[in-house]
């Protein structure tokens, strides 16, 4: 087709130029949502990082001497025993939850409910605590030291990794397989040729949550006598006291972070898998009964998992409860509403997030720059959360404008909110990121053909996306009542959670005691994680259009 | 209201449509043809509302509705029913919720519409279905229903029976032909189609369009018997023998 601007006078081209200019204006007009939404994102995930960045322009002497020291020291000893850490630990996420998540994704049998659970369980035990029962076991390296550490952090996120895989397992495409089969495929080839490469995003993104949380992680190094940069981090703050400390160590791994994220968001959002209502007769995947010998090969590894991330510590604590004290109905309430109330405004909080998203978001992955960039908030789970917190505390210093700000909510939970809020984001907004993606861009003009008012048209899109907004906010109240580190930090005078008692009684190794922390902290959990297992058997059941 | 129900002068979308010029009269059921990219969808969707023409003007009822790269008058407002090449359901809505999105009276009166608009479809019995059950056949003609049960005065229907198969589309056409006309008589109907015998069994006039542009408009006889020029004639013929050419 001739170009139209071509065939025509230079006036009619002026006004050719100026529709087109129209045009292009009322495209961008459009995408002022997805930006605002993005921009209050991105300010609330980056404030920390950008506040830290100051310190490094004004780092005193002394500050440089303790990190030359540092380097010259014990820095190198501790960057192998990190990154040898979040290897291993990466493998042990991987390991423990491929298998599962292929079964139950996959076949058709009986006992896949118990399956799912039993490779969701340990959500509910964080890696801390687990650190603490195998401790006392006394393995030699498997109940203390880095090689322990790396399988409890592993065994910790595998959920997570779970989770991941089993949806984007049953959003594959089964006429790939088909096809490759018909073309003469063999099962191994299609698992290399096929599916490994499809599946190749999920994988890494698990292996890279293993990594930021090994990396990050001071609670579980602690209480394994691990030296990694989270216990490093803790103790040169404690020697130091210093922002700058803090500005350095968050601002290196935001660097190579920010590079990991950027690369999954396009991944994200590009060539999305999309699945429209309509298609599922023709396209869906039916399960069928698994293979030979597969189902006792996976039943067993299962169960092998299970005990060590969950059933072994478990056990443990029950026998010390049993044992132990009860501390009182008083002060068990009263502890469990702090943490109910805490983790449940982080969770509500972004699950408002989740609702801008899901209406401000063009769908079809079609906002854009405004889209992929939200993906950036992802940069925070590499951070090590002590810096995260230590910059609120240097933001909301006394003098501060922000301190001036927030006036007396400076002293209260508000910035513990804020900041586990910024940390656990991710949990919240990739969901609904994913879900709105994934959206049939025509479900919109067809809410519009319908003639329905705004509200209306707007409650059919939250309806829409309301199963993924609601996975999130379950993933992140149960992260923010095991959030460790950042409560350490910036609990406000009085504050007292589940995981704060925890963390308090495990440095005079009172098991017995804890015991009943950790059991009124699962208490809290359980109904988050009953949740996402609906969650799960309404993706089965729905055709993937969850 | 006297004069054109739609009135488009030049409509233009770099790349996609050049300069489309025709007027549609009330009670007319218009078939849209033509090649794959030809630019049939890009029309309809700027008919609907949905996009803008760069350059050129759409009036619809004497009313601007959209001219050099702006929506005047919104989807929304437009009243029109649209049936998506894509099946466009909502995944939290059952048949029966699909179909009656939109109508804005009481339940049960909804529900009778739709019921209806499902048995003019061949869907008695889907009503309470979830949108994962159904084949693309059915959902594209649950997507019909919903076009007929919302009393529109303008239907626009993109590629309607592309899913279904030639003996459920015979059965379809006959159900649903007399109620598409009926529902044209306030305003007009335009479907899309690759089938030039859909021309034949359902339009009053056939738009013929290649390359972004407007090749032929008039009564499908006309047409192809060579009055707009031989290629137009040739994709007719060549569409009702099975063949497709470009």
């Amino acid at each position: 087709m001739n170009g139209p601007a071509a065939s025509i006078d230079s006036r009619g081209r002026r006004s050719f130029l100026h529709s087109l200019a129209t045009a292009r204006y009322a495209r961008a007009k459009g995408l002022l949502g997805a930006w605002t939404v993005t921009g209050i994102a991105l300010l609330l995930a980056f404030f920390p990082l950008l506040y830290l960045a100051r310190y490094l322009w004004s780092a005193p002497p002394d500050i440089v001497d303790w990190i030359d020291t540092w380097a010259n020291g014990t820095l190198a000893r501790q960057a192998a025993e990190t990154a040898w850490v979040c290897i291993v630990a990466a493998v042990v996420t991987i390991a423990a939850s491929v298998p599962q998540a292929v079964a139950v994704s996959m076949y058709r049998f009986r006992g896949a409910l118990l399956l799912e659970g039993a490779a969701l369980a340990p959500m509910l035990l964080a890696p801390y605590a687990a650190a603490g029962a195998w401790s006392e076991l006394d393995l030699g390296a498997w109940s203390h030291g880095p090689l322990a550490m790396a399988v409890q952090i592993g065994f910790s996120c595998a959920p997570w990794a779970y989770l991941a895989l089993r949806v984007a397992i049953s959003r594959l495409p089964p006429m790939l397989g088909e096809a490759a089969a018909a073309s003469g495929m063999t099962r191994v080839q299609r698992i290399i040729r096929v599916w490994m490469p499809l599946l190749a995003a999920p994988l890494f993104g698990a292996a890279m949550f293993a990594v930021a949380r090994a990396f990050g992680d001071y609670g579980t190094a602690a209480r394994n006598g691990a030296h990694t940069f989270g216990v490093s981090f803790h103790d040169i703050w404690n020697g130091t006291q210093s922002t700058h400390v803090a500005a350095v160590v968050a601002l290196i791994a935001a660097v190579p972070a920010a590079a990991v994220v950027w690369f999954a968001s396009a991944r994200a959002t590009h060539n999305v898998t999309r699945r429209q209502g309509g298609l599922a007769g023709v396209a869906s995947w039916k399960k069928v009964a698994p293979p030979g010998l597969m189902l006792p090969a996976v039943a067993g590894w299962a169960i092998i998992c299970l005990a060590l991330s969950f059933a072994v510590p478990e056990w443990q604590y029950l026998r010390w409860a049993i044992d132990g004290r009860w501390m009182g109905w008083s002060k068990a309430i009263d502890v469990s509403l702090d943490a109910l109330s805490t983790s449940g405004a982080v969770a509500v909080g972004l699950a408002g997030m989740g609702v801008a998203c899901a209406l401000l978001l063009r769908p079809g992955a079609r906002s854009g720059l405004a889209e992929r960039s939200i993906w950036l908030v992802s940069i925070n789970l590499f951070i090590p959360p002590m810096a995260l917190a230590l910059a609120w505390l240097a933001a909301t210093a006394d003098g501060s404008w922000l301190a001036g700000a927030l006036g007396e909510a400076r002293d209260g939970t508000f910035p513990l909110l804020l900041a586990q809020a910024i940390k656990l984001a991710p949990f919240a907004m990739l969901p609904v990121l994913d879900r709105v993606a994934r959206e049939n861009e025509l479900l919109r003009d067809a809410l519009r053909t319908a003639g329905l008012p705004r509200g209306a048209a707007a409650a059919h899109v939250l309806r829409m996306t309301a199963p993924a907004i609601a996975l999130g906010a379950a993933m992140v109240f149960m992260e923010a009542v095991k959030e460790l580190e950042i409560a350490i930090t910036l609990q406000p005078f009085g504050y007292r959670s589940p995981a704060l008692k925890i963390h308090d009684l495990a440095r005079f190794h009172a098991e017995y005691a804890i015991a009943g922390w950790l059991f009124i902290s699962q208490a809290l959990m359980l109904p988050a994680l009953l949740g996402v297992v609906a969650w799960l058997a309404h993706l089965d059941k729905s055709g993937r259009l969850a | 209201m006297s004069g054109p129900i739609l009135d488009a002068q030049g409509l233009t979308v770099p790349g996609r449509l050049e300069d489309a010029t025709f007027e549609l009269v009330r009670g007319t059921t218009v078939a849209v043809v033509g090649p794959s990219g030809s630019g049939k969808t890009t029309l309809l969707r700027i008919i609907a509302g949905f996009e803008a023409p760069v350059s050129g003007r759409l009036k619809i009822d004497g009313q601007l509705a959209a001219s050099r790269g702006r929506v005047r008058i919104p989807a929304e407002r437009r009243h029109v029913a649209f049936a998506f090449q894509d099946p466009a359901l909502l995944p939290h809505l059952t048949v029966i919720g699909n179909v009656h999105l939109g109508l804005r009276k009481p339940l049960a009166s909804r529900r009778k519409i739709a019921r209806e608009a499902l048995a003019d479809v061949g869907l008695s019995g889907f009503s309470k279905r979830r949108v994962w059950e159904l084949s693309g056949g059915e959902a594209q003609r649950v997507q019909l229903a919903r076009v007929l049960a919302a009393r529109a005065r303008i239907l626009l229907l993109d590629e309607p029976f592309a899913s279904v198969d030639r003996m459920c589309r015979a059965d379809l056409l006959a159900r649903i032909g007399t109620r598409l006309k009926e529902r044209a008589r306030e305003g007009f109907t335009a479907i899309v189609t690759h089938d030039p015998a859909d021309a034949i069994e359902l339009a009053d006039l056939t738009l013929v369009m290649r390359s972004g542009r407007v090749v032929a408009f008039g009564r499908y006889d006309q047409i192809a018997g060579g009055q707009f020029g031989s290629w137009p004639a040739e994709f007719l013929a060549a569409g009702l023998a099975g063949r497709e050419i470009t």
